[in-house]
């Protein structure tokens, strides 16, 4: 013994525990002490804080598996009877404490048949010892390589409020009374604990991120950077925006009826991700019960650019998709913007906008050049109803790290709130899209009847129809851009950028419905197609709705919100006519034939058109 | 003379309205290379990403990978004190015993705040410097360093830093011993005064989960209820489990209202004046005796307050219940812990034996 004196004060014992702040759980009075939070002091290294604090609430209120336990069932008597403490000894996991509660008999336990299973798992001493050395030794000599994962768990982070966790108690006390008496809280709690996680999906990412997002631990072990690759597939978007439904680590590498301890390597057979295993992994129970068994090829750990699959040539060709559509229509519209701020006009400029204010003053004249109908106008509303909900609901996954997306998707009531607008926008987009192409079937159906043209020749003929006179008149609008042609290409009722546009939304709304209703319904799906095709639903789903995102957030918002002519909104879409200068710079074939039919014409020989279809 | 003034003043006009014109076109050119410039920005971005995206793996967030909860030296000063002012991470590696909130930081304690001393400003060269460490959340540092007169020692605001009765917790328990059979005379007071203290007595533990419960049950019970008078048992049951330094006020000497705002006030000013001398180690040394100047060489003895004799502080005038001024003034520990500063040990088996006696 090192001390000076060896004082036994019985009475001191008895004042500590008369102190009224310690639980009768506390027997040896630790509490007295170590409920304060202030009880800590910097070590003398000057950087970390030593901390002795001890929350009591998790004695006083049972709050966690060790809460039945004295402070030395873990920490060695001889060290911390001694006051001021001894340096203490790393408390060892595996050594045998006692168990017991108010009189009853204690019982043996140790944790050394985990530190078994720990030793046969894919996470066995050697790997965390080196683990432990890589990461800088953050577990002192003699700690127990529990503490690598492990703090103390306890449960006061459960989603229930304080009245609803101590309702059931107060029920098991009806009957846990004097003649039965048992710790009900401590009970309670216990069985409580392991019937929810005890971290949150999120905290196991940080904690298995600690090792498999490490560099160093990645060349040591040769692995892959599993966390980073499980962020990027839905499992991993939806658990950073904080759902606890979705997968995390342990749904997966940790079979049913298991536990986490016995965790082995994805190419042992015993293993949950064995690709012989992983099918009943992916539909457990609690997962996807109903899904077929080549749900298990969908891809997990997404990493594009490893894996060097068809999901990566997918991936591959969107982006040169992209590049070649969304490229050119951004070019020619900073060139277009470029025009403007070089004073670069048409010749025929003025003319035309005297023309254009000429046949706005005619009723006629203004009919004629109204191009879109109320009927349009109430389909391009949906549309644009449909894509903002879409955005909104859709690209917070896509962007699940990034911190608005977290706000955004608590806004909208969570992740699986999100989800299901999501889904529901989608639906009422596929409708409209249904609806869109009736209304042109009718007005197809209408025109044979009337003019007695053939299919052909009236689909030929449609408005939105891209010909290849089209490319014809893009190719003149960038050669005009570009200076090297003097007069702007004239172009009728909608512009050659208007029908691609139009193109864009017909397919991009066909790709993005048919892979959204894959998605939706992958468990029924599964039981027809590999999960790798699910892989490639999403890859496509995410890549048309970016693409379609920079379309209309960059494109189509500076032509009809931003660009000098309309700001700060074209009121195209809310009376159906378009600005002057609008009119004169992209639809003078359009000014040139009404002006024929209006100036130009007796006012009695008029010819009655219907406007484009519909 | 009238057409050269008539011709000059349209011809202003025309100028005027040619500067117009000009300013208009000016501005939309500006306007549009605005716009230009933001679409070229945001198309660049776009496709920056979208290229990233497929050939570079997006890493971990960071904020998945900082453990921000790890206990050190700087994060005890940092605006947002992890586990206190912030969520603290759940740490592998720093504290096994999980803490929900941290360190009671004193915002208007100059000693630390001024960059002089740490918020545990207790080191190891202290006997016990954890132990010393523990009064902190509670006791200003002149309690102990300072030697002022007991008469004097007042609760403080740990968050505006004016002289309070005393913490709205130690009110409470004062107020519920009376019993629920005294309380339920007057129940809508009772029930008014008990939600108010309570309130208080949460915000100032940083919403204790425990305590924040039993004011949602008041705050959802009409007085007198049985409900209510169940919620009144349970409140004596915790309130006492909650007197552990964390009231949001500290004892300090202060002679007169706002004394010790005004002490402190001065110390940051006195502080800063040396800090700004750190040219001149002789200025320094004149500013470090005047900053110190009023303090003990040796802090107080722990019998100076925890003891039965004359002189001790006067707990029950500062709010603590009978039972708990009868335990701190006679408080045994205190002298042992006296002891040890003088260099002693002291190994008192039964304290950690009597649960294995039980075999």
């Amino acid at each position: 013994m090192t001390s000076k004196h060896t004082i036994p004060i019985f009475g001191l014992l008895c004042l500590l525990c008369a102190a009224g702040t310690a639980s009768a759980i506390d027997q040896e009075g630790c509490l007295n002490c170590h409920q304060y939070r202030g009880l800590a002091r910097i070590d003398e290294d000057g950087k970390s804080v030593r901390n002795f604090s001890v929350d009591p609430t998790y004695y006083n209120r049972g709050l966690g598996p060790h809460a039945r336990m004295k402070c030395t069932d873990c920490h060695v008597a001889a060290e911390v009877s001694v006051f001021p403490h001894q340096k203490t000894t790393p408390v060892d996991c595996a050594r045998t404490c006692h168990l017991g509660e108010g009189g009853q008999r204690e019982v043996r336990f140790s944790h050394q048949n985990v530190r078994q299973m720990l030793g046969e798992s894919v996470h066995g001493a050697e790997t965390m010892r080196r683990s432990n050395e890589i990461l800088g030794r953050p577990l002192r000599e003699g700690q127990a390589d529990c503490l690598l994962c492990h703090d103390e768990p306890s449960f006061t982070n459960s989603p229930m409020k304080w009245a609803q966790e101590e309702a059931p108690v107060g029920r098991c006390n009806v009957c846990h009374n004097e003649e039965l008496p048992r710790n009900t809280q401590f009970s309670f709690w216990h069985v409580h604990a392991r019937s929810m996680p005890a971290r949150s999906n999120q905290e196991v990412v940080k904690v298995c991120g600690m090792c498999h997002s490490n560099r160093e631990i990645q060349r040591a072990f040769g692995l892959p950077d599993a966390a980073a690759s499980y962020l990027s597939s839905f499992h991993g978007k939806a658990v950073l925006l904080g759902s606890k439904e979705a997968a995390g680590c342990i749904d997966c590498h940790v079979a049913p009826l298991q536990n986490v301890h016995v965790m082995k390597a994805h190419k042992d057979p015993e293993s949950s991700t064995h690709p012989a295993q992983v099918a009943d992994t992916c539909r457990s129970a609690t997962c996807h019960p109903t899904a077929g068994a080549r749900i298990s090829t969908a891809a997990i750990h997404l990493n594009l650019p490893t894996s060097r699959g068809i999901e990566f040539l997918i991936a591959c060709v969107f982006v040169f998709l992209i590049a070649t559509t969304f490229g050119p229509s951004l070019m020619l519209t900073l060139l277009k913007l470029l025009q403007i701020v070089v004073g670069r006009t048409d010749p025929q400029h003025e003319h035309h906008l005297h023309v254009a204010r000429q046949l706005m003053e005619h009723p006629e004249g203004r009919r004629k050049l109204e191009r879109f109908t109320p009927h349009q106008r109430v389909q391009h509303w949906l549309l644009f109803a449909c894509f903002t909900a879409l955005c909104l609901t859709g690209f917070p996954i896509k962007f699940a790290d990034r911190p608005w997306a977290a706000w955004l998707v608590n806004l909208l009531g969570g992740v699986s709130a999100a989800r299901l607008a999501h889904r529901w926008a989608g639906v009422t987009l596929l409708l409209g899209f249904t609806y869109h192409m009736i209304y042109i079937v009718i007005h197809v159906i209408r025109e044979k009847r009337r003019t007695g043209r053939s299919l052909f020749r009236i689909v030929w003929d449609l408005p939105m129809f891209v010909r290849p006179s089209d490319a014809m008149d893009m190719l003149n609008l960038t050669l005009y851009v570009l200076f090297l042609r003097k007069k702007r290409p004239e172009f009728g009722r909608f512009s050659p950028e208007e029908k691609f546009e139009y193109l864009g939304v017909f397919w991009g709304s066909i790709l993005l419905g048919l892979t959204g209703i894959l998605m939706w319904a992958n468990a029924w799906a599964s039981r027809y197609i590999p999960g790798r095709i699910l892989t490639i639903a999403m890859l496509l789903h995410t890549f048309e709705a970016f693409l379609a995102l920079l379309h209309v957030g960059i494109v189509h918002m500076a032509s009809v919100l931003l660009a000098p002519g309309v700001f700060p909104i074209s009121p195209a879409m809310f009376t159906g006519r378009t600005p002057d200068e609008e009119l004169v710079e992209a639809h003078g074939a359009l000014l040139a034939e009404v002006e024929e039919q209006v100036l130009r014409q007796p006012e009695g020989s008029l010819i009655s058109e219907g406007t484009h279809h519909g | 003379m009238a057409n050269r003034i008539f011709s000059l003043i349209s011809g202003l006009g025309r100028f005027m309205r040619a500067v117009g014109r000009g300013l208009r076109l000016g501005i939309v050119r500006i306007y549009a290379l605005g716009v230009l410039l933001l679409v070229a920005w945001a198309g660049y971005v776009a496709v920056a990403y979208l290229v990233r995206s497929v050939f570079i793996l997006e890493p971990v967030p960071r904020r998945l990978l900082e453990w921000e909860g790890t206990l050190d030296a700087a994060a005890l000063r940092k605006p947002n004190i992890p586990g206190q002012t912030a969520v603290a991470a759940r740490a592998p590696i720093s504290h096994f015993h999980r803490l929900e909130r941290w360190f009671q930081s004193d915002p208007g304690n100059g000693c630390t705040t001024a960059g002089c001393h740490e918020p545990l400003p207790h080191t190891r060269q202290a006997k016990v410097p954890a132990f010393a460490n523990l009064h902190a959340t509670f006791l200003a540092c002149t309690m102990c360093h300072g030697g002022g007169d007991h008469d004097m020692v007042s609760w403080i605001s740990t968050s505006d830093g004016r002289d309070i009765e005393s913490p709205a917790l130690l009110r409470l328990i004062r107020f519920v011993e009376r019993g629920v059979e005294e309380l339920r005379k007057d129940a809508a007071g009772s029930h008014a005064t008990i939600v108010s203290l309570l309130s208080e007595a949460v915000a100032a533990s940083g919403n204790d989960p425990a305590l924040a419960g039993i004011l949602l049950e008041f705050q959802t019970t009409e007085a007198n209820s049985p409900v209510w008078r169940r919620a009144i048992e349970r409140l004596m049951r915790e309130l006492p489990l909650h007197v552990r330094g964390e009231y949001g006020a500290k004892l300090a000497h202060s002679a007169k209202p706002g004394a010790y705002r005004d002490s402190m006030r001065l110390l940051l000013e006195q502080a800063r004046d040396y800090h700004d001398a750190h040219a001149d180690p002789a200025r320094r040394k004149q500013f470090h005796t005047e900053i110190h100047g009023g303090l003990l060489k040796e802090p107080a003895a722990c019998i100076s307050c925890h003891t039965a004799g004359p002189g001790r502080l006067d707990y029950e005038k500062l709010g603590y219940t009978a039972r708990r001024a009868r335990l701190l003034s006679n408080l045994q520990l205190a002298s042992l812990m006296q002891r040890i500063r003088q260099g002693e040990k002291f190994f008192i088996p039964q304290l950690m034996e009597r649960g294995d006696a039980k075999k």
